[in-house]
């Protein structure tokens, strides 16, 4: 009886569970994760039109604190990095509210009673961490994967990418070809694996923790995932945006030095930090 | 590959929706966020880097201001000083030549004094040359009770005069 009481108390779903459905779309409580991050930084964009001054206030200030430190990061990575700021700065502080908001209370804990086919009461929590499911990882990983093949062509030109996939010399192709393939493909697969793992685990973790000691010592663990929350959305961001830099960096000198020769000469302080991207 | 999928209960709705969610929200996000702090920042940057400009240019000027101000005292000293040593020059020159004009109207004044005591005095010779001649006569007439007429006394006495003027009146009129 303890023994079933623990287990119904830790029990935490590997994938989204279903809250209702719209026709063909399962409406899980991970997408509710989603939207709440909508919401949320919905709220603060619409503060920062609507109040930003030149000389910052508190929430204007931490507000930009992160858009600040982050953009001082991207513009060290290549010359053109205005071109890609956005979408770092937004895969950064989306993953970050998403992962945050499974430290909320109530988040993972406040369901619906939900009486499976074995005949097993479980609560189906309304609200997980967008980040806690796969198809959020993978769909952000998609964005990303798509982002520097984009680059990587509009850098290089599509001959220019696919030459660097045959890698050199050509006689090694047939080689190169299918192992850079693979490379590139699983940067898609440990990007969306690390996130979701991470932040999987942290869940489950904190409702162990939650189930063995109800105050106090969760309290340590929530702590720690708030900095594993935030270096995850780190690592995510930083890894994408080294992705592109390399895309764009590779065989910048050799091929293409004429496409962009204005967007270097603009950024001419920058270039010793796109070649050393490279390198 | 399926069965992993199912697992994670990963299909392309779930997907697409999370994917749609996160495009629409990076496209707000970019729009209303990041475009205008990023541009905040650049002013702000701008602004900080266009103040500690002013702040050098103005000090700087200020640099300026006060050496072109010692310039300007150092020249005024110089030239304040110029004007009182030529300004001592003319006085001492006025003061010269009042002297030597005093000297000289002092000298002339003295001449012609002298001249007019010389001329006084021979004046004074003549008129008391007259009156001894009357009291000579008056006198030699009391003496000698002796009757003459005017003509005859006057030409004697004259006679007699024109004898003795040589001696001493041309004696004084030479002292």
């Amino acid at each position: 009886m303890p023994e079933e009481e623990g287990e119904s108390l830790i029990h935490v779903a590997i994938e989204a569970e279903e809250l209702f459905a719209i026709g063909p779309l399962h409406f899980t409580n991970s997408m509710v994760g989603a939207l709440l991050t909508s919401v949320v930084l919905g709220l603060a964009a619409w503060y920062i039109t609507r109040r930003s001054t030149l000389v910052p206030g508190r929430l204007q200030s931490a507000l930009e604190l992160p858009v600040e430190l982050l953009t001082g990061i991207i513009s060290e990575s290549s010359s053109r990095w205005r071109g890609y700021a956005g979408l770092i700065l937004g895969f950064f502080l989306i993953i970050l509210i998403a992962n945050w908001i499974g430290l909320l209370p109530g988040v993972g804990t406040i369901g619906i009673t939900h009486i499976d086919p074995t005949g097993h009461e479980a609560v189906i929590p309304i609200v997980r961490p967008a980040s806690a499911d796969l198809n959020f990882t993978l769909g952000l990983a998609i964005v990303a994967f798509v982002m520097f093949i984009y680059w990587g062509i509009k850098a290089n030109g599509a001959r220019g990418y696919l030459k660097e996939l045959m890698g050199e010399p050509l006689y090694m192709a047939p080689l190169m070809f299918p192992i850079n393939l693979i490379s590139e493909l699983s940067r898609l697969i440990s990007l969306s694996m690390r996130l979701f793992g991470n932040v999987f685990a942290g869940e489950v973790l904190l409702a162990t923790m939650l189930a063995l000691a109800p105050i106090l010592i969760p309290a340590v663990f929530l702590g720690l995932e708030i900095l594993f929350g935030f270096v995850q959305a780190l690592v995510f961001a930083l890894l994408a945006m080294t992705y592109i830099a390399t895309a764009i960096a590779e065989h910048h000198t050799t091929d293409h030095d004429d496409d962009h020769g204005e967007a270097d000469a603009a950024h001419a302080d920058h270039a010793p930090a796109a070649g050393a991207a490279a390198a | 590959m399926g069965a992993f999928f199912e697992a994670f209960s990963v299909d392309v709705l779930k997907l697409g929706f999370q994917v749609i969610n996160f495009l629409i929200l990076l496209y707000l996000l970019n729009r209303f966020m990041f475009k205008p702090i990023m541009a905040r920042l650049d002013e702000r940057g701008e602004k900080i880097s266009k103040g500690l400009e002013d702040a050098e240019a103005a000090a700087r000027d200020r640099e300026l201001a006060r050496a072109e101000r010692e310039a300007a005292v150092s020249e005024a000293r110089k030239e304040a000083n110029e004007m009182i040593a030529r300004a001592n020059k003319i006085a001492e020159d006025t003061r010269n030549e009042i002297l030597s004009e005093a000297r000289t109207e002092a000298e002339k004044v003295s001449t012609r004094a002298r001249e007019e005591i010389v001329a006084e005095k021979d004046r004074a010779m003549a008129e008391i040359r007259g009156q001894v001649a009357e009291l000579a006569l008056a006198a030699a007439g009391k003496l000698i009770r002796h009757e003459m007429d005017d003509k005859a006394q006057r030409r004697l006495v004259e006679e007699f005069l024109a004898e003795v003027k040589p001696g001493p009146t041309s004696k004084s009129a030479r002292s």
